[in-house]
């Protein structure tokens, strides 16, 4: 009998379930337009636009946006999925990540608790997880229009190195690369949300271009950074770069050249680059086949510049971990394990 | 006991996932059978002289092809059909609606095709979706000729979802404006432009035409624009009718309260809406049967509609301090453009005459080169089996196609009967009034008499349907009769200015809600004049014909409904003036 129920319910449960994967992304859209703010203030000319994105993230009206020239102007007015608009005031800014913290006055029962889903991003592993991209692109949605809707996956998590014309975008911490052409006005400040369960994951960036490579960057800022971005402007402090770099957690005990048994050429310039002068006897670099001259290019997957970037970095690394090097000798690459 | 269910649960759990990645699988089969199945009817569109190109859709066996204005633009009044496989057809341009962005072409097998092979030829036609229907986060199929990447045709297909439904792009430049049009985030590239969006069950629910670009040059940046399949169906008929189309406007400026809801701020005082009953300070409520809650998307409505299209509108109007009242008409839209307005915008922008004499494109190609290609000047030269299907006509975009179908709706709703008072020159008519009163009609070659007790009533039968009524003749009861029977005695040659409008919903009392009637506008003798009725499939035991005849302050008051029976037969004449009905004749005799 039990066995028949539970091969039954198998069955039936895992039709329901299709069945509901198919319904499920209708139920996320309206699950998360409701969050979802049009905001307009300041521009319209010269490239500065002068809409974008938002999402409450509390039921009194306090809503997060990136920090832009729209925002300075005497009126900010946002408007909801449902076409109410309201004016909304400036409370705090962060400089670093380029976020702002606005109010409007009024009850916003459809809200992101920060708290709740920056512990979920927090731990997880996000890459190749399908999302939807939520924003006012283009500022398409007009009056009481609702937010246009983009599929796609998380492509890869990543540090951030941007600029916007010539100027590094000061915020170097971890992001979301996405599949999906966020990268237009009016995008930033849009919602990154999870397919399966409508979660926030975090917010779409600015129109940003890769420092070096200059292609345009596709990212959203994971939900825990801005939760840290949101805890900090509510307490009246001003982030700064360190803020967000010190959110890495370091280790008690960092890794040394000198416990790998790397000797470096001495540094001549400010950004020597990272040439191996001599490795100890039986050390952790010679039992991996480090040899003198070799150029480290990259620890851990991260392209490491000078002798002195190379040294910060290994602090960061536990002395008990191993540790990835990619390293160029005689024009050929090699991967070594340390 | 406890563990047994553990154990099965588990199973189950595992089965579950099971179930699921099966559901997944088999939604990506759906999918790979779904492009199989779609692909054959999606065609890439290229000017005689095969520079640039587009995509279109084959939307019936006999060859209609969907395509974008902007992509039949260069190609004047043909162009080249790429189908998967590499066939390629010759195409004819059929009707345009240049401020939708919409053109109709038709392709046709080629003229040295063996007879029996292109008697029997049929492309394969896609099947239309319900575009209101779409909700964001739908999957979506878009399958086109981007970047002319195909050498074969097969179409290139992308995915995404609908990201936007109900959207309003401003019009650029002029002409081509995006109303009502669905948001989607799948690629959409420059060639993509008139090729078919389809739902996930490959149905038509839209034809892809314009993107959102900005600083990242021509490509696709996370947003396209299709044309929804339900604008499209309402024009479809005007385009199979050679027409140039034209869009609606209400004649009345619309903006928003306090409340952002949308109000008539002015109104032209010459419009059906005005004298339909609207005032100006109405509130919109509906439009088209769809609520309209602010002025956008009362502008995003308007925008699906052809000029002329009969519309029931709903509003509420302020009646005194604090009473509100609801009213609801039903209006005949204006046209946006002047028929000169459109011609010239037409002129500018496009000529269908324009590459038509085998012209060589001069612009790119340096002398000695054209005097090489002179001798392949014939290849640029319209094709035989395209040259007899076109009728070069300012004003129209193939006349031969209008002519084709004003031909065919006369056979149907006019021509045909072999009834005695329509056939005969001379014919009387007899039967009673609503009241019972006995009446007789007769109808001679240069009069019409109506006979009532103590009263005739006699109208001269000039041929000038213009001339005002003289006293004692009743307005236009005897001329719009008289009419009604010339036009089933007559030819469409004979009423050159009477043209066919193609499908529109009309209001009749006794009318299906929905239907669309076959219409005939145009005027004749300088009278105003519009015929319509159901269409010859409805297959309904009685028909109702109607004639509108313009009165003399340009509107359209007098309306002669004529229910017919079996085989022609007239059962009934009912003749309203605006919305009132001035009299029922119900025929009893002189029929046959």
């Amino acid at each position: 009998m039990i066995r028949r129920t539970a091969w039954l319910a198998g069955f039936f449960g895992g039709w329901f379930l299709s069945a509901l994967a198919f319904a499920e992304i209708h139920e996320v859209i309206a699950d998360v337009q409701p969050k979802m703010v049009k905001i307009y203030g300041a521009g319209g000319f010269q490239g500065l636009e002068a809409y974008q994105s938002g999402f409450f993230i509390s039921g009194e009206g306090l809503l997060l946006t990136p920090f832009t020239p729209a925002l300075d102007s005497e009126e900010i007015l946002c408007v909801t999925h449902d076409g109410n608009r309201f004016t909304a005031t400036l409370q705090q800014m962060d400089p670093v990540l380029e976020l702002a913290l606005l109010k409007v006055d009024a009850q916003t029962p459809d809200f992101w608790d920060l708290e709740a889903t920056a512990a979920k991003t927090r731990e997880k592993d996000c890459q190749g997880m399908e999302i939807l991209a939520f924003s006012n692109l283009f500022n398409i949605a007009m009056g009481s229009e609702e937010v246009s809707v983009q599929r796609g996956i998380i492509a890869s998590q990543w540090t951030l190195d941007a600029t916007r014309g010539a100027y590094p975008y000061r915020y170097r911490g971890l992001v979301y690369t996405l599949d999906v052409t966020t990268n237009n006005p009016g995008a930033a400040g849009g919602a990154l949300v999870s397919l399966e369960t409508g979660e926030l994951l975090g917010m779409l960036g600015k129109e940003l271009q890769h420092n070096r490579t200059r292609t345009w960057l596709n990212f959203a800022i994971p939900a825990h950074v801005l939760q840290q971005s949101v805890a900090a402007m509510l307490q009246g402090e001003t982030p700064d770069e360190e803020s967000y770099t010190l959110a890495r957690k370091k280790p008690q005990k960092g890794t040394t050249l000198a416990g790998l048994g790397i000797r470096l050429v001495p540094e001549v310039v400010e950004k020597t680059p990272p040439y191996v002068d001599g490795v100890a006897e039986d050390s952790r670099a010679a039992r991996a086949d480090v040899q003198p001259d070799d150029l480290i290019l990259f620890l851990n997957g991260k392209p490491i510049q000078s002798c002195e970037e190379l040294r910060q970095e290994l602090d960061w690394i536990d002395e008990a971990d191993r540790v990835k090097c990619t390293l160029l000798r005689n024009e050929s690459l090699l991967e070594k394990e340390l | 006991m406890g563990r047994i269910i553990r154990k099965w649960m588990s199973i189950g759990i595992f089965l579950l996932g099971g179930m699921l990645s099966l559901a997944q699988g088999m939604e990506e089969k759906e999918r790979i059978e779904v492009v199989a199945r779609i692909a054959p009817s999606v065609v890439a569109i290229f000017p005689p002289d095969g520079s640039g190109g587009g995509s279109g859709v084959v939307i019936s066996e006999d060859g209609y092809v969907l395509t974008n204005f902007h992509v039949t633009q260069p190609c004047g009044a043909w162009m080249k059909c790429g189908l998967p496989g590499g066939e390629i057809f010759h195409a004819v341009l059929v009707g345009m609606d240049p401020v939708g962005d919409v053109a109709l072409i038709k392709m046709y097998p080629p003229a040295d095709w063996p007879e029996e092979k292109r008697k029997n030829w049929r492309w394969k036609p896609v099947v239309w979706g319900d575009s209101d229907e779409v909700r964001v986060g739908d999957s979506v199929l878009v399958l086109g000729n981007p970047f002319n990447f195909s050498s074969d045709f097969s179409p290139t297909v992308t995915t995404g979802i609908v990201s936007g439904t109900h959207r309003y792009q401003y019009p650029a430049g002029t002409l081509l404006e995006y109303a009502d049009c669905l948001q989607v985030d799948a690629s959409i590239n420059p060639g993509n432009s008139g090729g078919p969006l389809f739902n996930a069950a490959g149905e038509l629910i839209g034809i892809n035409g314009r993107c959102s670009f900005e600083k990242r040059g021509r490509i696709h940046v996370g947003v396209g624009y299709a044309i929804s399949a339900n604008q499209i169906q309402h024009f479809l008929s005007h385009l199979r009718a050679g027409r140039v189309v034209d869009h609606a406007t209400l004649g009345a400026t619309v903006v928003g309260d306090e409340l952002g809801r949308p109000i008539v701020e002015t109104l032209l005082e010459t419009s059906d809406a005005a004298r339909q009953g609207l005032e100006t300070g109405d509130r919109l409520v509906t439009f088209g049967n769809r609520r309209v809650n602010t002025p956008n998307e009362f502008k995003n409505v308007l925008g699906i509609y052809p000029k002329g299209w009969h519309v029931p509108i709903r509003v509420v109007r302020k009646t005194g301090v604090a009473t509100l009242e609801e009213r609801e008409f039903w209006v005949r839209l204006e046209g946006v453009h002047t028929e000169q307005e459109l011609g010239n915008l037409l002129s500018e922008k496009f000529s269908p005459q324009k590459k038509e004499e085998g012209e060589i494109p001069q612009k790119i190609l340096p002398p000695e080169l054209l005097e090489q290609l002179e001798q392949f000047k014939d290849l640029l030269k319209m094709p035989p089996e395209v040259a007899s299907c076109y009728e070069k006509r300012d004003g129209w975009a193939n006349y031969w196609f209008h002519r084709q179908e004003r031909e065919r709706v006369w056979r149907e709703g006019m021509g045909g009967t072999s009834l005695g008072w329509v056939t005969k020159p001379e014919a009387v008519l007899k039967g009673t009034l609503s009241s019972g009163t006995p009446w007789e009609m007769r109808f001679e070659a240069k009069k019409t008499t109506l006979q009532l007790p103590g009263n005739a009533i006699v109208w001269e039968n000039t041929g000038d349907w213009a001339r005002l009524p003289q006293p004692g003749e009743s307005g236009r009861i005897l001329p719009g009769w008289t009419l009604w029977r010339e036009l089933q005695r007559k030819e469409p040659k004979d009423f050159p200015q009477l043209h066919y409008w193609g499908l529109s919903p009309e209001r009749f009392p006794e009318g299906e809600p929905d239907a669309l009637y076959e219409t005939l506008d145009g005027t004749i003798g300088g009278v105003g004049v519009r015929v319509y009725f159901s269409q010859a499939e409805a297959n309904l035991p009685s028909r109702l014909v109607c004639l509108e005849m313009e009165d003399w302050d340009g509107h359209f008051p007098w309306r002669f409904h004529f229910l017919e029976g079996k085989e022609k037969s007239l059962l009934r004449v009912e003749i309203w003036r605006g919305a009132e009905r001035i009299e029922t004749f119900n025929v009893l005799e002189g029929l046959k």
